[in-house]
């Protein structure tokens, strides 16, 4: 064990491992099943945050360096920014079609 | 001694332009009107206004011909006497320049005068002979028609001109026979004489052609001048640059040469002919090759072994011998009786059947270099006036009794024009106006019968045909119709040939040129003979048919309905004419020692046919002889015509009981001495036969054969088209399927959901993971 990754209680990379992949799937889920662009992008904030877990984490237990944390604040930077621009879209797509609903927004598709 | 240009008298004048086009333009108006507008006309107008739009074009004619031949040709000095006008060039081939020009000389003249003066009249009675008929726009339309392509005929310039006529006129006739075309007499004696025409007309054109093959050469001949001889070129001519191998042809002088060229032109033609060097001499080719020289070309050389001089003019008379009905082809003559009587005087009696006679006149200067081709013609009138006599004689129809005395007098007509002098145009004059007054009179006669006929056929008498004499008698039609009467009694005394009517003259011009003629190759006493029968018959069968129409009978209750005054004064003016016009134009010279005024006016054109200036060795015949002759002629045709009353008078003035059984002989005249028998066998039966044996031919080969193929070639198309299903198509099909298919299933991805497609991703990228991490690691 590392000496700049102090263990509290036994707990380890692994269980951050798993937290984050059981977030990333709970997102994947939520992306695949839900029907309210709103509740994909819920989904996709989950997916990304999963993501940064696992930037701090992998940080945290490899080297002691903050590479890691300074990357999990890009994710929540790139995250804002991708609600901003989603929710716009969002927003454009209620307006154009009257639902947020994704399978009522076909347009392409007979 | 240098040679010297003789004959140049007879070389054909240059002449004055003038607007000949004027002659024919009347008629051709008329016909478009009548033609084009007749129908309105006629609804509005009447008939008749038909009719006489048709005769004032014919009068406008006839005051364009006074002027001109009156005023303009007239006024030219004897010898010099032509007009000319080119209306526009048809063509030029090689050296051949092909004008359709008219040209008015003396012979053209003499036509135009008969044709205007003759037409006028005759389409003065049609208008109000053809008034009541439907049909009055055609007729009148193709009568004007007729005229201008005859005015065309005779005016013509050249064989092309000439040919336009021709065929205009034929075309007319045709026409004009089958006008009442819902009778099929009529539609087949058109037809009849349409094809024996075309026969005709086949051999007028290999005639031309052949000529035309055989014109053409240049004779040097030292010492004339360069330059025109009438219209013929004389030009100084380069020596030959590849034959100067004989030094001897050499001379100093370039020499000139007389340029002979094919040509189309009866002028050009003429004067190639005509024009003789050195002095006069036998033409004979053996003996005095260089005297004609354009005759010399000629002369050398022969088709098929005969001579082809004698070819041409055989071709040519043949041409004229269908158009005028001379023996072999004289058969639809009396058949064109079908047509309206107006018809049968102008066309069938008066001026196209002339024709024939025109071209022989015109062609004189050919024919009179081929004796054969003249006796061959002299023959063949001969036996025509005779076989057309002894028809007329059996005849109980009035037209056809009629239409056979014009091919009996056509057949005169043609031994005149066969010695090359003026009497077979003399007799065109005269017959065209006694037998113009004959058929219109009897135009009236038949309609005065037709009138009178229901009462007598109500006795259950046999008689019904109008036009049969027979029944005339019973009519009292010479009581009825008495101007009539005394006007076809003149024209029979013309036509039979008593002195002082027309007739006499002409008809002796004809035995006097025939008995001083030296052109033929045999001796004409039996042609003599063979005339003077003929004229004894002619003599014969006009004062038959006189009898047994005006003939004294029993008389009718119901006088016949008389014709109006414009048709009793035409027939009466024609029968003045058929009196007149013989002593005016040919006072015969042993009466009051001057040369007739037609001789004298024609004599340009046939001067250079003249024995002094053709014949080998001139026979002399002293002018007291020759008076001597004609003298003899005159009392004779005097006697015949006598005769042939007599004997009429004889046989038919009292009523006579008709023979139990018609004589052999009789029925063999009266069917024009079965011809038509000899054509049904020849020509008809032949005809018929091959035309089967090509029905038959198309029928059972022909048409088998093809419908064979069609079957086949159904057949075949069915193949085709299974395999193009089942094969083609199949394979087509299931790719497109295929295809098809495979979309279909791809397609279940592209849903639209967006959901799916996040989870296809994420499958995707799993899968790429796995790949990359466990598979290629």
């Amino acid at each position: 064990m590392n000496a700049v990754a102090p263990t509290v209680a036994g707990i380890g990379l692994s269980h951050f491992l798993v937290l984050a992949a059981a977030l990333f799937t709970l997102g994947l889920i939520t992306v695949a099943t839900r029907r309210s662009a709103v509740a994909i992008l819920m989904g996709i904030e989950l997916i990304l945050n999963a993501a940064a877990i696992n930037f701090v984490a992998f940080a945290h237990f490899s080297h002691g360096a903050i590479t890691g944390q300074v990357f999990a604040v890009f994710v929540v930077v790139l995250a804002a920014a991708e609600a901003t621009v989603a929710l716009a879209i969002v927003l454009a797509v209620y307006r154009g079609f009257g639902t947020i609903d994704v399978t009522g927004v076909q347009s392409l598709k007979d | 001694m240098h040679p010297t240009l003789y004959n140049s008298a007879w070389l054909t004048p240059i002449g004055t332009t003038a607007a000949l086009w004027l002659l024919p333009a009347f008629p051709v108006a008329g016909a478009a009107i009548t033609g084009f507008l007749g129908r309105p006309l006629m609804r509005r107008f009447g008939g008749r206004a038909v009719g006489a739009v048709a005769a004032a074009a014919m009068v406008g004619t006839t005051i364009a011909a006074a002027l001109l031949v009156g005023g303009s040709l007239l006024a030219l000095p004897e010898g010099g006497r032509l007009l000319h006008q080119t209306v526009w060039s048809l063509f030029s081939v090689g050296d051949i320049k092909v004008d359709l020009g008219l040209v008015l000389d003396p012979l053209s003249a003499v036509m135009v005068a008969l044709i205007a003066f003759l037409g006028t009249l005759i389409h003065l009675y049609a208008a109000v002979y053809m008034k009541d008929d439907p049909g009055a726009p055609r007729f009148f339309a193709f009568l004007n028609l007729f005229v201008a392509s005859m005015l065309v005929l005779v005016l013509g310039d050249g064989f092309v001109s000439l040919f336009f006529g021709w065929e205009g006129v034929g075309a007319c006739s045709y026409v004009l026979i089958g006008f009442w075309y819902r009778r099929p007499a009529a539609a087949d004696a058109a037809t009849k004489a349409f094809i024996v025409n075309r026969v005709g007309d086949a051999a007028f054109i290999v005639g031309i052609a052949v000529l035309l093959w055989g014109l053409g050469g240049v004779t040097p001949m030292t010492g004339v001048a360069p330059g025109n001889l009438g219209h013929v070129q004389v030009v100084r001519s380069s020596p030959p640059a590849g034959e100067g191998a004989e030094p001897s042809v050499q001379v100093r002088e370039k020499p000139t040469s007389l340029f002979v060229g094919p040509t189309l032109n009866f002028g050009e033609l003429h004067d190639q002919l005509i024009v003789q060097i050195s002095r006069p001499g036998p033409i004979d080719p053996m003996r005095n090759p260089a005297v004609r020289p354009a005759v010399w070309l000629l002369s050398q050389k022969k088709l098929g072994g005969m001579p082809l001089l004698f070819v041409v003019c055989v071709l040519l008379f043949l041409g004229a011998a269908g158009k005028s009905a001379q023996v072999p082809l004289f058969a639809w003559l009396p058949d064109a009786m079908a047509g309206p009587t107006p018809v049968s005087a102008l066309i069938h009696a008066a001026t196209m059947v002339t024709a024939g006679v025109y071209l022989l006149a015109r062609l004189s200067f050919l024919f009179v270099l081929s004796p054969g081709a003249l006796t061959v013609i002299a023959v063949v009138g001969t036996l025509t006036a005779v076989v057309g006599a002894t028809a007329a004689v059996a005849q109980n129809d009035l037209k056809r009794a009629l239409a056979y005395s014009t091919v009996s007098q056509l057949g005169f007509m043609f031994v005149g024009a066969a010695m090359g002098g003026g009497a077979g145009i003399f007799h065109v004059i005269t017959h065209g106006f006694f037998k113009a007054c004959l058929f219109l009179a009897a135009g009236v006669i038949i309609h005065a019968a037709e009138q009178a006929l229901p009462a007598t056929s109500a006795d259950g008498g046999p008689v019904s045909d109008p036009q049969d004499m027979r029944g005339m008698r019973a009519l009292g039609l010479g009581a009825s119709l008495p101007w009539i009467r005394r006007a076809y009694l003149v024209a029979c005394l013309a036509l039979a040939g008593f002195p002082v009517a027309s007739g006499f003259f002409s008809k002796d011009r004809i035995f006097t040129e025939l008995a001083l003629g030296q052109g033929l190759l045999i001796s004409p006493a039996l042609l003599l003979a063979m005339l003077a029968l003929a004229a004894f018959l002619t003599s014969l069968y006009a004062f038959r048919t006189y009898f047994l129409v005006f003939g004294t009978g029993p008389g009718n209750a119901h006088p016949a309905h008389g014709p109006g005054s414009v048709m009793t004064g035409v027939v009466v003016t024609l029968a003045l004419g058929a009196i007149a016009v013989g002593p005016w134009l040919g006072w015969p010279s042993n009466w009051g020692n001057a040369q007739p005024i037609l001789e004298r006016f024609l004599g340009p054109i046939f001067g250079g046919n003249a024995p002094s200036a053709v014949a080998a060795v001139p026979v002399v015949v002293s002018a007291r002889a020759a008076t001597t002759i004609e003298w003899g002629f005159q009392a004779g045709g005097l006697l015949l015509a006598a005769l042939g009353f007599g004997v009429a008078r004889v046989l038919y003035r009292i009523p006579a009981a008709a023979p139990a059984r018609v004589s052999r002989l009789t029925s063999f005249f009266a069917s024009g001495w079965r011809f038509d028998q000899v054509y049904r066998v020849l020509a008809v039966r032949p005809a018929w036969q091959v035309a089967r044996l090509a029905a038959w031919l198309d029928r059972g080969v022909f048409d088998r054969v093809v419908d064979g193929v069609a079957t086949h070639g159904v057949q075949l198309a069915r193949w085709t088209g299974a395999f193009d299903r089942r094969v083609i198509d199949a394979g087509v099909n299931s790719a497109s399927d295929a295809v098809l298919a495979a979309g279909r299933g791809a397609s279940r991805f592209q849903n639209g959901r967006i959901n799916s497609y996040m989870v296809v991703i994420a499958a995707g990228v799993a899968v790429l993971i796995v790949l990359v991490c466990f598979l290629f690691a």
